[in-house]
Protein backbone atom coordinates (compact mmCIF):
# COMPACT_ATOMS: atom_id res chain seq x y z
CA UNK A 1 0.00 0.00 0.00
CA UNK A 2 1.21 3.11 -0.38
CA UNK A 3 -0.07 6.45 0.98
CA UNK A 4 -0.30 9.31 -0.70
CA UNK A 5 -0.22 12.53 1.92
CA UNK A 6 -0.91 16.24 1.59
CA UNK A 7 2.69 17.26 2.69
CA UNK A 8 4.61 16.76 -0.83
CA UNK A 9 8.18 17.75 -0.08
CA UNK A 10 8.21 15.12 2.98
CA UNK A 11 10.30 12.42 2.44
CA UNK A 12 8.24 9.02 1.23
CA UNK A 13 10.14 6.92 3.02
CA UNK A 14 8.98 8.02 6.39
CA UNK A 15 5.29 6.62 4.62
CA UNK A 16 6.27 2.98 3.15
CA UNK A 17 3.74 0.54 3.65
CA UNK A 18 1.61 2.32 6.01
CA UNK A 19 4.47 1.83 8.48
CA UNK A 20 6.17 5.29 9.89
CA UNK A 21 10.23 5.31 10.28
CA UNK A 22 9.95 8.96 11.43
CA UNK A 23 10.99 9.42 15.05
CA UNK A 24 12.39 12.46 17.02
CA UNK A 25 11.22 14.24 20.17
CA UNK A 26 8.55 16.95 21.40
CA UNK A 27 9.92 20.80 20.51
CA UNK A 28 6.63 22.10 21.88
CA UNK A 29 2.47 21.45 22.04
CA UNK A 30 -0.33 23.17 22.60
CA UNK A 31 -3.96 21.99 23.37
CA UNK A 32 -6.66 23.37 21.04
CA UNK A 33 -9.73 24.30 22.69
CA UNK A 34 -11.44 26.92 19.93
CA UNK A 35 -10.86 25.07 16.73
CA UNK A 36 -11.45 26.67 13.36
CA UNK A 37 -14.57 25.22 10.89
CA UNK A 38 -13.82 21.70 9.75
CA UNK A 39 -12.10 20.74 13.34
CA UNK A 40 -14.76 21.60 15.79
CA UNK A 41 -15.32 17.47 16.26
CA UNK A 42 -12.18 17.00 17.22
CA UNK A 43 -11.34 19.56 19.70
CA UNK A 44 -9.64 19.97 21.85
CA UNK A 45 -6.81 18.40 20.47
CA UNK A 46 -3.06 18.52 20.66
CA UNK A 47 -0.70 20.32 18.15
CA UNK A 48 2.82 19.66 18.31
CA UNK A 49 6.34 20.68 17.23
CA UNK A 50 8.42 17.54 16.47
CA UNK A 51 12.44 17.80 15.95
CA UNK A 52 12.63 14.59 14.01
CA UNK A 53 16.36 12.27 14.13
CA UNK A 54 17.18 14.16 10.75
CA UNK A 55 17.34 17.45 12.54
CA UNK A 56 14.47 18.81 10.59
CA UNK A 57 11.45 20.25 12.52
CA UNK A 58 7.52 19.39 11.81
CA UNK A 59 4.37 20.12 13.18
CA UNK A 60 1.75 17.54 13.58
CA UNK A 61 -1.05 16.80 15.76
CA UNK A 62 -0.77 14.32 18.52
CA UNK A 63 -2.73 11.25 18.84
CA UNK A 64 -3.17 8.51 21.69
CA UNK A 65 -2.11 10.82 24.26
CA UNK A 66 -3.18 13.27 26.84
CA UNK A 67 -1.76 16.82 27.30
CA UNK A 68 -0.67 15.37 30.77
CA UNK A 69 1.42 12.92 29.73
CA UNK A 70 3.42 14.82 27.82
CA UNK A 71 7.11 16.82 28.52
CA UNK A 72 9.25 18.99 25.88
CA UNK A 73 11.82 16.51 25.12
CA UNK A 74 10.00 13.08 25.04
CA UNK A 75 10.42 10.61 22.12
CA UNK A 76 7.48 10.36 19.45
CA UNK A 77 6.53 8.26 16.44
CA UNK A 78 4.67 9.03 13.27
CA UNK A 79 1.37 6.97 12.69
CA UNK A 80 -1.00 7.63 9.89
CA UNK A 81 -4.22 9.08 11.03
CA UNK A 82 -7.75 10.95 9.52
CA UNK A 83 -6.67 14.72 9.12
CA UNK A 84 -10.12 16.07 8.60
CA UNK A 85 -13.30 15.42 6.31
CA UNK A 86 -14.12 18.14 3.88
CA UNK A 87 -18.37 18.13 4.84
CA UNK A 88 -20.70 15.22 4.54
CA UNK A 89 -20.04 14.40 1.08
CA UNK A 90 -16.62 15.32 0.43
CA UNK A 91 -12.89 13.84 1.13
CA UNK A 92 -11.93 12.43 3.82
CA UNK A 93 -8.10 13.23 4.21
CA UNK A 94 -5.23 11.64 5.81
CA UNK A 95 -2.13 12.16 7.10
CA UNK A 96 0.25 11.89 9.92
CA UNK A 97 0.50 12.28 13.53
CA UNK A 98 2.51 11.67 16.32
CA UNK A 99 2.58 9.84 19.32
CA UNK A 100 4.87 8.99 22.39
CA UNK A 101 6.99 6.31 21.22
CA UNK A 102 7.29 3.32 23.84
CA UNK A 103 10.38 1.64 21.90
CA UNK A 104 13.58 2.40 22.63
CA UNK A 105 13.86 4.22 19.25
CA UNK B 1 13.54 63.86 0.11
CA UNK B 2 11.69 63.22 3.19
CA UNK B 3 8.25 61.87 3.94
CA UNK B 4 5.77 63.25 6.23
CA UNK B 5 2.76 62.49 7.70
CA UNK B 6 0.21 64.99 7.49
CA UNK B 7 -2.87 63.50 8.31
CA UNK B 8 -4.52 60.69 10.31
CA UNK B 9 -8.03 59.54 11.43
CA UNK B 10 -9.83 55.90 12.70
CA UNK B 11 -12.99 54.88 13.70
CA UNK B 12 -13.52 53.55 17.01
CA UNK B 13 -12.11 49.97 17.53
CA UNK B 14 -14.94 47.65 17.92
CA UNK B 15 -18.09 45.35 17.04
CA UNK B 16 -19.68 47.55 14.70
CA UNK B 17 -22.62 45.66 13.06
CA UNK B 18 -24.26 48.20 11.99
CA UNK B 19 -21.40 49.45 9.46
CA UNK B 20 -19.86 48.49 6.37
CA UNK B 21 -15.96 48.43 5.73
CA UNK B 22 -16.90 51.27 3.97
CA UNK B 23 -18.48 53.14 6.55
CA UNK B 24 -15.65 52.50 8.58
CA UNK B 25 -13.07 53.84 6.25
CA UNK B 26 -14.97 57.26 5.56
CA UNK B 27 -15.31 58.48 9.29
CA UNK B 28 -10.96 57.56 9.42
CA UNK B 29 -10.44 59.06 5.98
CA UNK B 30 -12.96 61.85 6.09
CA UNK B 31 -10.68 62.81 9.67
CA UNK B 32 -7.72 62.54 7.98
CA UNK B 33 -8.08 64.85 5.06
CA UNK B 34 -9.63 67.22 7.31
CA UNK B 35 -6.52 67.00 9.60
CA UNK B 36 -4.57 66.97 6.74
CA UNK B 37 -6.08 69.98 5.17
CA UNK B 38 -6.20 68.55 1.87
CA UNK B 39 -9.70 67.23 -0.38
CA UNK B 40 -7.68 64.71 -2.22
CA UNK B 41 -5.28 62.41 -2.49
CA UNK B 42 -2.71 61.09 -5.62
CA UNK B 43 -2.86 57.57 -4.28
CA UNK B 44 -4.92 54.94 -2.05
CA UNK B 45 -3.11 52.07 -0.79
CA UNK B 46 -5.77 49.87 1.11
CA UNK B 47 -4.32 47.61 4.20
CA UNK B 48 -6.56 44.35 4.07
CA UNK B 49 -6.00 41.09 5.30
CA UNK B 50 -9.13 39.17 4.31
CA UNK B 51 -11.94 40.99 3.29
CA UNK B 52 -12.36 38.46 0.46
CA UNK B 53 -13.43 35.91 3.21
CA UNK B 54 -15.30 38.71 5.62
CA UNK B 55 -17.82 40.38 3.04
CA UNK B 56 -16.82 38.51 -0.25
CA UNK B 57 -15.46 42.06 -1.38
CA UNK B 58 -12.36 41.71 -3.93
CA UNK B 59 -11.01 44.67 -5.57
CA UNK B 60 -10.54 46.30 -2.01
CA UNK B 61 -8.66 49.12 -2.80
CA UNK B 62 -11.01 50.53 -5.77
CA UNK B 63 -14.44 49.73 -3.11
CA UNK B 64 -12.66 52.27 -0.70
CA UNK B 65 -11.65 54.96 -3.29
CA UNK B 66 -15.01 54.53 -5.03
CA UNK B 67 -13.51 57.82 -7.44
CA UNK B 68 -10.63 58.58 -9.93
CA UNK B 69 -7.79 58.33 -7.73
CA UNK B 70 -6.02 55.39 -8.21
CA UNK B 71 -6.08 52.94 -5.60
CA UNK B 72 -4.89 49.00 -4.66
CA UNK B 73 -4.46 46.84 -1.66
CA UNK B 74 -1.27 45.59 0.08
CA UNK B 75 -1.91 42.32 1.86
CA UNK B 76 0.19 40.05 4.23
CA UNK B 77 -1.92 39.03 6.81
CA UNK B 78 -1.29 41.18 10.39
CA UNK B 79 1.09 43.29 8.70
CA UNK B 80 -0.77 44.42 5.81
CA UNK B 81 -0.75 47.65 7.77
CA UNK B 82 2.59 48.08 8.00
CA UNK B 83 3.38 46.93 4.28
CA UNK B 84 0.94 49.22 3.45
CA UNK B 85 2.73 52.47 5.05
CA UNK B 86 5.79 51.10 3.41
CA UNK B 87 4.55 50.82 0.22
CA UNK B 88 3.44 54.72 0.92
CA UNK B 89 6.97 55.57 1.62
CA UNK B 90 8.52 54.17 -1.48
CA UNK B 91 5.62 55.91 -3.47
CA UNK B 92 6.50 59.16 -2.21
CA UNK B 93 10.39 58.45 -1.79
CA UNK B 94 10.31 57.59 -5.77
CA UNK B 95 8.69 61.44 -6.57
CA UNK B 96 5.98 59.65 -8.26
CA UNK B 97 3.69 60.84 -5.68
CA UNK B 98 3.14 63.90 -3.84
CA UNK B 99 0.09 62.86 -0.96
CA UNK B 100 -0.69 58.92 -1.08
CA UNK B 101 -3.31 57.78 1.84
CA UNK B 102 -2.73 54.56 3.79
CA UNK B 103 -5.77 53.20 4.64
CA UNK B 104 -6.24 50.21 6.64
CA UNK B 105 -9.53 48.40 7.24
CA UNK B 106 -11.25 44.66 8.28
CA UNK B 107 -14.56 43.91 9.08
CA UNK B 108 -14.20 40.89 11.23
CA UNK B 109 -17.27 40.54 13.81
CA UNK B 110 -19.92 39.68 11.12
CA UNK B 111 -18.37 35.71 11.38
CA UNK B 112 -18.72 33.26 13.96
CA UNK B 113 -15.47 32.10 15.88
CA UNK B 114 -14.75 29.31 13.79
CA UNK B 115 -14.95 30.63 10.97
CA UNK B 116 -12.90 33.47 12.41
CA UNK B 117 -10.16 30.94 13.32
CA UNK B 118 -10.03 29.30 10.08
CA UNK B 119 -9.88 32.95 8.43
CA UNK B 120 -7.09 33.57 10.71
CA UNK B 121 -5.08 30.18 10.20
CA UNK B 122 -4.87 31.36 6.66
CA UNK B 123 -2.01 33.74 7.93
CA UNK B 124 -0.03 30.68 9.00
CA UNK B 125 1.31 28.36 6.00
CA UNK B 126 -1.50 26.45 5.24
CA UNK B 127 -0.53 23.60 3.54
CA UNK B 128 1.63 22.66 6.28
CA UNK B 129 -0.23 24.30 9.55
CA UNK B 130 -3.23 25.61 9.46
CA UNK B 131 -3.96 21.45 7.50
CA UNK B 132 -3.42 19.91 10.55
CA UNK B 133 -5.59 21.95 12.77
CA UNK B 134 -3.38 24.81 13.99
CA UNK B 135 -4.96 27.56 14.54
CA UNK B 136 -3.03 30.75 14.85
CA UNK B 137 -3.29 30.88 18.71
CA UNK B 138 -1.67 27.75 18.78
CA UNK B 139 1.37 28.23 16.98
CA UNK B 140 1.95 31.26 19.18
CA UNK B 141 1.34 28.61 22.11
CA UNK B 142 4.09 26.38 20.48
CA UNK B 143 6.27 29.68 20.67
CA UNK B 144 5.10 30.28 24.36
CA UNK B 145 5.82 27.19 25.66
CA UNK B 146 9.35 26.13 24.13
CA UNK B 147 9.90 30.36 25.67
CA UNK B 148 8.59 29.09 29.08
CA UNK B 149 10.49 25.95 29.01
CA UNK B 150 13.92 27.16 27.82
CA UNK B 151 13.88 30.59 29.63
CA UNK B 152 12.07 30.06 32.81
CA UNK B 153 9.18 32.55 32.22
CA UNK B 154 5.40 31.32 33.86
CA UNK B 155 1.95 32.27 32.52
CA UNK B 156 1.82 35.07 34.65
CA UNK B 157 5.18 36.51 33.71
CA UNK B 158 3.18 36.61 29.97
CA UNK B 159 -0.06 37.71 31.36
CA UNK B 160 1.30 41.09 32.83
CA UNK B 161 1.83 42.46 29.19
CA UNK B 162 -2.11 42.43 29.13
CA UNK B 163 -2.70 44.29 32.33
CA UNK B 164 -0.06 46.84 31.04
CA UNK B 165 -1.73 47.11 27.71
CA UNK B 166 -5.71 47.21 29.45
CA UNK B 167 -4.42 50.03 31.52
CA UNK B 168 -3.30 51.82 28.75
CA UNK B 169 -6.77 51.53 27.05
CA UNK B 170 -8.26 53.28 29.92
CA UNK B 171 -9.76 57.04 28.37
CA UNK B 172 -8.95 56.01 24.79
CA UNK B 173 -11.75 56.82 22.58
CA UNK B 174 -10.87 54.96 19.92
CA UNK B 175 -10.00 51.46 22.14
CA UNK B 176 -12.11 48.44 22.09
CA UNK B 177 -11.06 47.47 25.60
CA UNK B 178 -11.45 50.44 27.90
CA UNK B 179 -11.33 49.21 31.02
CA UNK B 180 -8.12 47.90 33.52
CA UNK B 181 -7.88 43.97 34.24
CA UNK B 182 -6.04 42.18 36.86
CA UNK B 183 -3.38 39.02 36.55
CA UNK B 184 -6.01 37.30 39.17
CA UNK B 185 -9.30 38.10 35.92
CA UNK B 186 -6.70 36.97 32.87
CA UNK B 187 -5.85 33.46 35.33
CA UNK B 188 -9.47 32.72 35.32
CA UNK B 189 -9.37 33.23 31.36
CA UNK B 190 -9.91 29.83 29.78
CA UNK B 191 -7.31 28.40 27.44
CA UNK B 192 -7.53 29.15 23.87
CA UNK B 193 -4.83 26.84 23.13
CA UNK B 194 -2.44 25.77 26.25
CA UNK B 195 -0.46 27.88 27.77
CA UNK B 196 -2.17 30.79 25.84
CA UNK B 197 -5.46 31.99 27.74
CA UNK B 198 -8.33 34.31 26.26
CA UNK B 199 -6.43 37.07 27.97
CA UNK B 200 -3.30 36.69 26.34
CA UNK B 201 -4.94 36.80 22.91
CA UNK B 202 -5.91 40.03 21.46
CA UNK B 203 -9.72 40.60 20.15
CA UNK B 204 -11.54 39.98 16.84
CA UNK B 205 -12.74 43.42 15.80
CA UNK B 206 -13.55 46.02 13.12
CA UNK B 207 -12.05 49.02 12.47
CA UNK B 208 -10.36 51.56 10.05
CA UNK B 209 -7.59 53.63 10.33
CA UNK B 210 -5.98 55.85 7.97
CA UNK B 211 -2.38 57.93 7.87
CA UNK B 212 -1.64 60.42 4.78
CA UNK B 213 1.82 60.65 3.94
CA UNK B 214 2.44 63.69 1.62
CA UNK B 215 6.28 64.64 0.33
CA UNK B 216 7.98 67.07 2.80
CA UNK B 217 6.63 70.77 2.53
CA UNK B 218 3.25 70.25 0.66
CA UNK B 219 1.12 70.87 3.34
CA UNK B 220 1.97 73.15 6.23
CA UNK B 221 1.52 72.09 10.04
CA UNK B 222 2.62 73.41 13.24
CA UNK B 223 4.67 69.94 13.92
CA UNK B 224 5.91 68.53 11.41
CA UNK B 225 6.35 64.59 11.87
CA UNK B 226 8.53 62.67 9.46
CA UNK B 227 8.54 58.90 8.46
CA UNK B 228 12.25 58.69 9.04
CA UNK B 229 12.85 54.85 8.08
CA UNK B 230 10.52 52.42 6.54
CA UNK B 231 11.47 48.62 5.68
CA UNK B 232 10.12 45.29 5.73
CA UNK B 233 11.62 41.69 6.43
CA UNK B 234 10.54 38.24 5.67
CA UNK B 235 11.13 34.57 7.20
CA UNK B 236 10.09 31.11 6.32
CA UNK B 237 5.93 31.58 6.39
CA UNK B 238 6.64 28.11 8.40
CA UNK B 239 7.12 27.87 11.84
CA UNK B 240 8.94 24.28 11.76
CA UNK B 241 11.28 25.36 9.28
CA UNK B 242 12.50 28.57 11.23
CA UNK B 243 16.42 27.63 13.01
CA UNK B 244 15.06 29.43 16.23
CA UNK B 245 11.39 29.94 16.30
CA UNK B 246 11.73 32.16 19.42
CA UNK B 247 13.22 34.44 17.83
CA UNK B 248 12.27 36.68 14.93
CA UNK B 249 15.00 36.85 12.96
CA UNK B 250 12.68 38.88 10.29
CA UNK B 251 11.68 41.38 12.83
CA UNK B 252 15.39 42.08 13.69
CA UNK B 253 16.36 42.84 10.22
CA UNK B 254 12.93 45.29 9.84
CA UNK B 255 14.14 46.77 12.59
CA UNK B 256 17.97 47.04 11.80
CA UNK B 257 17.46 48.45 8.25
CA UNK B 258 14.56 51.09 9.34
CA UNK B 259 16.54 52.02 12.06
CA UNK B 260 19.60 52.49 10.23
CA UNK B 261 17.46 54.51 7.60
CA UNK B 262 16.63 56.86 10.75
CA UNK B 263 20.12 56.71 12.10
CA UNK B 264 18.41 55.81 15.87
CA UNK B 265 19.29 52.56 18.01
CA UNK B 266 16.77 50.69 20.27
CA UNK B 267 17.52 52.61 23.11
CA UNK B 268 17.28 56.37 21.81
CA UNK B 269 13.18 56.02 20.64
CA UNK B 270 10.82 57.02 23.10
CA UNK B 271 7.37 55.12 21.70
CA UNK B 272 7.43 51.52 20.87
CA UNK B 273 4.18 50.70 19.14
CA UNK B 274 4.80 47.04 19.17
CA UNK B 275 3.00 43.73 18.31
CA UNK B 276 1.34 42.33 21.25
CA UNK B 277 -1.65 40.37 18.99
CA UNK B 278 -0.55 37.50 21.70
CA UNK B 279 1.68 37.76 25.22
CA UNK B 280 4.16 35.95 23.66
CA UNK B 281 4.72 37.97 20.75
CA UNK B 282 5.13 41.29 23.19
CA UNK B 283 8.05 39.38 25.04
CA UNK B 284 9.37 38.19 21.70
CA UNK B 285 9.25 41.52 19.58
CA UNK B 286 11.26 43.39 22.62
CA UNK B 287 14.00 40.94 22.61
CA UNK B 288 14.45 41.29 18.52
CA UNK B 289 14.71 45.05 18.36
CA UNK B 290 16.83 44.26 21.12
CA UNK B 291 14.95 45.85 24.03
CA UNK B 292 15.91 43.27 25.70
CA UNK B 293 18.36 39.83 25.71
CA UNK B 294 17.01 36.57 24.42
CA UNK B 295 14.76 35.05 26.91
CA UNK B 296 14.43 38.34 29.50
CA UNK B 297 11.76 39.93 27.06
CA UNK B 298 9.41 38.98 29.39
CA UNK B 299 11.27 40.79 32.38
CA UNK B 300 10.24 44.23 30.75
CA UNK B 301 6.98 43.57 31.72
CA UNK B 302 7.43 41.77 35.32
CA UNK B 303 9.91 44.72 36.07
CA UNK B 304 7.44 47.70 35.11
CA UNK B 305 9.63 48.53 32.32
CA UNK B 306 7.00 48.63 29.48
CA UNK B 307 4.63 50.92 31.23
CA UNK B 308 4.44 54.96 30.27
CA UNK B 309 6.84 56.10 32.67
CA UNK B 310 8.86 53.28 31.43
CA UNK B 311 12.31 52.62 29.32
CA UNK B 312 10.45 50.86 26.93
CA UNK B 313 6.63 52.07 26.79
CA UNK B 314 4.58 49.81 24.46
CA UNK B 315 1.20 49.80 23.46
CA UNK B 316 0.41 52.79 24.92
CA UNK B 317 -3.15 53.30 23.37
CA UNK B 318 -4.10 49.87 24.44
CA UNK B 319 -2.03 48.15 21.94
CA UNK B 320 -3.70 44.83 19.72
CA UNK B 321 -4.40 43.41 23.10
CA UNK B 322 -7.06 46.02 24.22
CA UNK B 323 -7.04 49.10 22.08
CA UNK B 324 -7.82 46.06 19.16
CA UNK B 325 -6.67 44.35 16.62
CA UNK B 326 -8.58 44.51 13.32
CA UNK B 327 -6.05 42.58 11.88
CA UNK B 328 -5.47 44.26 8.43
CA UNK B 329 -5.81 47.87 9.68
CA UNK B 330 -3.46 47.55 12.59
CA UNK B 331 0.34 48.70 11.04
CA UNK B 332 -2.05 51.64 10.37
CA UNK B 333 -3.66 52.07 14.10
CA UNK B 334 -0.23 51.29 15.21
CA UNK B 335 1.11 54.40 13.69
CA UNK B 336 -2.15 56.55 14.62
CA UNK B 337 -1.09 55.76 18.26
CA UNK B 338 2.38 56.85 17.02
CA UNK B 339 1.08 59.89 15.96
CA UNK B 340 -0.98 60.91 18.97
CA UNK B 341 2.05 60.73 21.68
CA UNK B 342 4.95 62.20 18.97
CA UNK B 343 2.11 65.56 19.04
CA UNK B 344 1.69 64.87 22.14
CA UNK B 345 -2.10 64.39 22.47
CA UNK B 346 -2.21 60.99 23.79
CA UNK B 347 -4.48 60.14 26.56
CA UNK B 348 -1.18 58.69 28.08
CA UNK B 349 1.16 60.51 27.20
CA UNK B 350 4.92 59.63 27.24
CA UNK B 351 6.70 62.36 28.10
CA UNK B 352 8.53 64.94 25.25
CA UNK B 353 8.25 61.72 22.75
CA UNK B 354 10.13 62.54 19.73
CA UNK B 355 11.30 59.08 18.08
CA UNK B 356 8.12 56.52 18.01
CA UNK B 357 8.24 53.05 15.99
CA UNK B 358 5.81 50.73 15.16
CA UNK B 359 6.88 46.65 14.23
CA UNK B 360 3.81 45.08 12.83
CA UNK B 361 4.09 41.62 12.65
CA UNK B 362 2.32 39.05 10.08
CA UNK B 363 2.28 35.48 10.40
CA UNK B 364 3.86 33.91 13.68
CA UNK B 365 6.60 36.11 12.95
CA UNK B 366 7.33 35.63 9.33
CA UNK B 367 6.82 39.53 7.83
CA UNK B 368 7.69 42.34 10.04
CA UNK B 369 7.61 45.42 9.24
CA UNK B 370 9.06 48.17 10.76
CA UNK B 371 8.44 52.25 10.67
CA UNK B 372 9.51 55.15 12.65
CA UNK B 373 8.81 58.19 13.15
CA UNK B 374 10.49 61.35 14.22
CA UNK B 375 9.00 65.36 15.37
CA UNK B 376 10.78 67.09 13.47
CA UNK B 377 12.36 70.14 15.39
Amino acid sequence: MRVAHYHRQFPERYMADGKTEAYGELYSYSTVTAPPTEMEDCAPYVIALIRLDSGRMILSQLTDCAEEELRIGMRMEMVVRKIREKGKQGLILYGYKFRPSEGQH
Amino acid sequence: MNVEVSGIGCSDVGEHWGKSARDLFKIASLQALEDASLKSVDLLIAANMSMPQYTDQNNVGNYLSDDSAPAFRVESACSSGGAALHAGYLAIKSGEYDSVMVAGVEKMTDRTTEINTHILAGASDFEREAFYGASFPALNALLARRYMHEYGATETDLLMFSVNAHKNAVGVEHAFFQKETTLEACLKSPYVASPLRLMDCSPTCDGSAVVILTKEGLVKRDERIILEGSAISSDKLELARRPEPTFLSAGKASFEKAAAKANITAGGIDVYEIHDAFSIMAALDLECIGAAKKGEGYRLAKEGQIAIDGDYPIATSGGLKARGHPVGATGVYQAYDAMLQLRGKAAHQVKDAETAMTHNIGGSGSMIAANIFRRSK
